[in-house]
């Protein structure tokens, strides 16, 4: 196996952070708190998964840390940089270099051909990209022989391949994963989990994951589990059976 | 499923509105062209109505005798009988001159309203209008001159009063004059029977016309008197049939703009469905069978059809009359329509046109609406790319395209290139050939939009990558992006500027059409006569100084030559009248066209030393009036190839010849008639014994000019609605794919999009896509229009091709503008969206 180059020395303050994190809809009586207070930190060089059952907040956590959502009190640090109060314009500057996206689907420009929705960012801010990274990126992901193809003429797999090189191409301080093998069948699933795991080992990346599902959340190296807008609970070096039972716990709480 | 198909409309009000407004637009010119059509009937009725005076009966134009008259007065029920006795004569005041008739005073019949001054009491008196007053620069109690036109006859007449009549859409109102006044205008004695050129106006005492008539005929058969009401309506049928050219030329315009309405209305459809194909699976799935849902989408274009119609004919109609008023209140003949002028069929047929074509136009969605499968409700679908169009496509629309041109382009080379020889009949060959330029252009034109799909991306690239190539690196990623988009549905975009491409195309050929004209028409007037202004003395003596001073001091006279304009004649031709002139001055006078004479030469231009054999030199001949000025031994030739006269000789190369007989005269053509009205009451004060003959080819010319400019204006402002209505669909298809493309725009700004850059994206689109509507646009008007203008002018030897570069650069400013302004609402609602609810999947 050829020796993948490293990204740059691996940093030691965290990749991204947050302090006293709140986000509420509405207000008075119909007030919905999304999170509620948060405190978190995520270290560089890690993978990441934020679970928890639906409405817990971890979509709107996620938002907040790619600098996609404003909060409504609370701070928010990405690569060590305040985002909270930064205008739009400064903030979509900031996601364009230091942040990637996978999402669960729709991620690819439907006209642009892999190639170009992976050169998307670079293209974007009218910068020439570094070939050998790029090649170095196809190779990783199996993209060599789809570059010319759309999306349309691609599997689920392969298009969720393209959106992770696009996240990688600009070596990006957090990669930011929404369900990413959602629309995935099991084995195209778990081939993507594993791109992310070893862009994380070989590459130095920083993957912060949303997703339901156990086993996914499994290929992290730490789990955090949030309900009703706080964190709930936290597991290290997770299995799924860990996983299911953590979710299961903030489960009977709900009902009780 | 009519509760569905409301509920759908009531989910999609904005974008339908915008569909809505293209056929308000369209429906609305329809009415309106119907409108002027009730206009004109009304008009006429009154312009009829007014002339009738109140008669009941009339015998026009028939001899009858003073004994029969008095007969008819003698009738049960005739109340009274008006002889109108007619004349026409040429009135001048000053400088000005005006032909007009005179009609006698009516007894019976209401008199012609007085503005000012009063009725003509006695013989040598004239009532004129007041449009008439204006143009001659007279008031009430001033002297005109009169002269026949048939006779030696002449005089004066006191203006004895101003009529309130203003110029009837058919000429000046006439002028009144006692009956004892027209016997002198006519030139008539007592002896003479001239009954037949009179009217009678027969004023009954309330008994029917009928009756009174059947009297008359009583009388005398040869008579032949018709009742008002038949007069009436045969005096309206005659009228309303030749504005029955007027309003199918109105028509045809109206159609225009129906027609592009439609197509934009398929693109909106086209679009509504494609963006509700989950809404549509869903019903799918719920048990709708296709032909409901294909009827929902029928029920939604009948709906919205109707509205807008109705909404359209509010506007025409309201326009339109608006109008009217505006113009009846200014000129004395148009008579704004009342509500109950308005005939049931221009209220009906414009909501009808507009039903239909709608419905046509949602024909295709409506289809397409039932090819949405139920499980695409269930499977989130990404908006893919679409394919342009196979291989039939390109084989039918090229073979359309190239035997098009062909068709378009042989006529005019033929015409243009070869000499038509004698013994063709010109002109039924030059309708032949513009019938076979007209389906050529018809051919072009259709091959170009069935090919439009391959056409129009290919423009639309080439122009995103040369803005791409001139901008710096941020924006020229939007400007590649923006033309991806731009190009990524290739019909829907094809549809969408093929509307554009019509509009901007008939804008633009009527525009090239009437630059050649004028240009052609300039040059054949320029061959003829070159100078602006020629002015001929009257006098045996010629011109003096008095006069020459004169004419040069006059403000805006830019150059005069002095000429002598006896009768030179070449010896041997005696056809080819010789200009005797100083070629230095008239070279001036002239400007353009730059050429020097040696001494003592005459000049010819190369026609006619072609004509005469080439001779080495020529006699000239003095055939008439004035000094001798026949040479005895011919005077050496030089050919002078940019001589604008036949033949030139200095007036040196003659010995003397007195004072010059003529001046051609340089004037500031901005003011040209002012300037020629100036110098003819110079050299007349100069001179007031002998006032010049003044020629002023100028003057036609300017005429000319206006006439084109003011049709122009007027082909180009009701071809202006449909180009209005294609860009509204230009903004449709921006705003329907910014909806479709919400989850992109999300995954954009989530990459790194900011808003201003996504705005630019929207605006570039627009822009783009308006553009390239209007460049194919120009290229087929450019097309069609020389080629038809060639033909019809090509036989011309001073057929030259122009340009007007107002209308074709302003078809592309317009675009250009239009194009941008389509992407600002847009733009706003997708910036307005937070970026994580447009990432939000459904």
């Amino acid at each position: 196996m050829r020796t993948l180059q490293p990204l740059a020395p691996t940093r030691t303050e965290p990749a991204a952070r947050t302090r006293g994190l709140t986000k509420t809809y509405g207000s008075g009586d119909a007030i919905v708190r999304a999170l509620d207070g948060v405190d978190v930190e995520f270290a560089s060089g890690e993978f990441t998964a934020i679970m928890g059952p639906s409405g817990s907040g971890k979509s709107t956590l996620m938002h907040m840390l790619a600098g996609l959502d404003r909060p409504t009190s609370g701070s928010v640090w990405l690569s060590n940089i305040d985002i909270s109060d930064l205008k739009d314009k400064q903030v979509t500057l900031l996601r364009r270099e230091k942040v990637g996206f996978v999402f669960q689907g729709f991620n690819l420009l439907p006209m642009y051909t892999a190639r170009q929705n992976i050169l998307l960012p670079f293209e974007l801010a009218g910068r020439k990209p570094d070939p050998a990274w790029f090649d170095q990126l196809v190779d990783l992901l199996h993209l060599g022989d789809r570059l010319t193809h759309l999306p349309s003429e691609l599997s689920g797999g392969q298009q969720q391949r393209v959106a992770i090189a696009r996240a990688l191409i600009t070596r990006p301080a957090v990669v930011f994963a929404d369900e990413p093998t959602g629309n995935l069948d099991s084995r195209s699933g778990s081939q993507i989990l594993s791109f992310l795991r070893t862009s994380v080992r070989e590459l130095g990346q920083t993957v912060i994951m949303v997703t339901h599902d156990a086993v996914a959340a499994a290929h992290a190296s730490r789990v955090l589990l949030l309900a009703d807008g706080r964190i709930a609970g936290e597991i290290t070096d997770p299995t799924t059976d860990a996983i299911s039972a953590g979710l299961d716990a903030l489960r009977v709480d709900e009902v009780a | 499923m009519l509760r569905f198909a409301v509920a759908s409309m009531r989910a999609s009000v904005g974008r339908l509105v915008a569909a809505g407004i293209a056929i308000v637009l369209g429906t609305g010119f329809v009415a309106a062209t119907l409108l002027t059509t009730d206009v004109l009937r009304a008009t006429a009725e009154a312009a009829v109505v007014a002339d009738l005076n109140g008669a009941d009966v009339v015998v026009e134009y028939v001899p009858y005798t003073q004994e029969q008259l008095r007969e008819i007065e003698a009738l049960p029920g005739v109340a009274g009988v008006d002889e109108l006795v007619t004349g026409g004569v040429i009135v001048e005041s000053g400088h000005r001159s005006r032909y007009i008739d005179v009609q006698s005073l009516p007894v019976h019949g209401a008199p012609p309203p007085i503005a000012s001054g009063a009725l003509p009491s006695a013989d040598g008196e004239l009532a004129i209008s007041a449009s008439l007053a204006d143009s001659l620069g007279v008031a009430a109690g001033e002297t005109l001159r009169w002269s026949s036109v048939s006779s030696e006859l002449n005089g004066t007449l006191i203006v004895s009063g101003i009529t309130d009549q203003g110029s009837l859409l058919l000429g000046d109102a006439p002028g009144w004059a006692s009956s004892g006044t027209l016997d002198a205008l006519r030139g008539t004695g007592a002896q003479e029977d001239t009954s037949a050129q009179n009217r009678l106006l027969i004023h009954g005492d309330g008994t029917s016309q009928e009756r009174i008539a059947a009297g008359v005929r009583g009388v005398s058969p040869d008579l032949a008197p018709r009742t008002a009401q038949e007069v009436t309506d045969t005096k309206m049928a005659e009228l309303t049939g030749s504005a029955q050219f007027f309003v199918l030329f109105g028509m045809g315009f109206a159609a225009v703009a129906v027609v592009v309405a439609g197509m934009v209305i398929a693109n909106t459809f086209d679009v509504l469905v494609a963006q509700r194909t989950k809404v549509l699976a869903l019903v799918r799935c719920g048990g709708a069978t296709k032909g409901q849902v294909r009827r929902s989408v029928l029920i939604e274009a009948t709906l919205l059809g109707l509205l807008a119609s109705v909404v359209g004919v509010g506007l025409g109609l309201g326009l339109g009359q608006a109008a009217a008023w505006f113009l009846s209140s200014r000129t004395f003949g148009v008579t704004a329509p009342r509500l109950t002028d308005v005939a049931p069929t221009t209220l009906l047929v414009p909501v009808l046109v507009g039903v239909v074509v709608t419905l046509v136009a949602a024909l295709g969605p409506a289809r397409s609406a039932t090819r949405v499968s139920p499980v695409a409700a269930l499977r989130p679908a990404a908006v893919d790319p679409v394919r342009a169009g196979g291989r039939a496509r390109k084989w039918f629309g090229g073979l359309t395209l190239v035997v098009g041109l062909a068709l378009l382009v042989v006529p005019p080379t033929l015409v243009v290139a070869t000499d038509v020889s004698e013994g063709v009949d010109l002109d039924t060959l030059l309708v032949l050939l513009l019938l076979v330029g007209v389906t050529g252009g018809l051919l072009t034109v259709g091959g170009v939009l069935v090919l439009s799909v391959f056409f129009v991306p290919a423009v639309i690239r080439a122009l995103g990558s040369t803005l791409a190539r001139l901008l710096p690196g941020e924006a020229a990623a939007t400007a590649r992006l923006a033309t991806a988009n731009a190009v990524r549905n290739p019909r829907r975009t094809a549809a969408t500027t093929s509307a554009l491409v019509i509009g901007v195309g008939l804008v633009v050929m009527m525009g090239t059409g009437a630059a050649t004209a004028r240009t052609t028409l300039e040059h054949e007037l320029g061959a003829q006569f070159p100078a602006d202004l020629l002015v001929s003395s009257t006098s045996e003596q010629g011109f003096g100084d008095a006069e020459l001073e004169a004419a040069e001091a006059v403000d805006g006279v830019v150059g005069l030559a002095t000429a002598w304009d006896r009768s030179v004649n070449l010896a041997d031709d005696p056809g080819t009248a010789v200009m005797v002139v100083d070629p230095v001055a008239l070279d001036e006078v002239l400007g353009g066209r730059s050429f020097a004479v040696a001494d003592g030469h005459v000049a010819l231009s190369p026609t006619v030393y072609e004509r005469l054999g080439s001779p080495e030199a020529v006699r000239l001949g003095d055939y008439g009036m004035g000094t001798a000025a026949s040479t005895a031994e011919a005077l050496p030739v030089e050919v002078v190839e940019s001589l604008p006269l036949p033949a030139v000789v200095a007036p040196d190369a003659l010995g003397d010849l007195g004072a010059p007989t003529a001046m051609l005269v340089d004037v500031d053509d901005t003011r040209a008639s002012e300037v020629v009205a100036d110098v003819q009451d110079a050299v007349s004060d100069a001179n007031p014994e002998a006032p010049p003959n003044m020629v002023a080819p100028v003057e036609v010319r300017a005429t000319f000019g206006q006439v084109i400019d003011a049709l122009l204006a007027v082909l180009i402002g009701l071809l202006g609605v449909a180009v209005v209505i294609a860009l509204v669909g230009v903004a449709n298809t921006l705003s329907l794919s910014v909806i479709e493309r919400r989850r992109e725009h999300g995954v954009l700004r989530a990459v790194g999009v900011t808003q201003p850059q996504l705005r630019q994206l929207l605006a570039v689109e627009g822009v783009l896509i308006s553009t390239a509507g209007a460049l194919i646009g120009i290229a087929l008007g450019l097309a069609t229009g020389f080629a038809g203008t060639a033909i019809i002018l090509g036989s011309s030897a001073e057929f030259r091709f122009g340009l007007d570069w107002r209308v074709t650069l302003g078809c592309v400013v317009i675009a250009l503008v239009a194009g941008l302004l389509a992407s600002v609402v847009p733009a706003r609602t997708a910036t307005r969206v937070p970026v994580v609810a447009a990432l939000a999947t459904e």
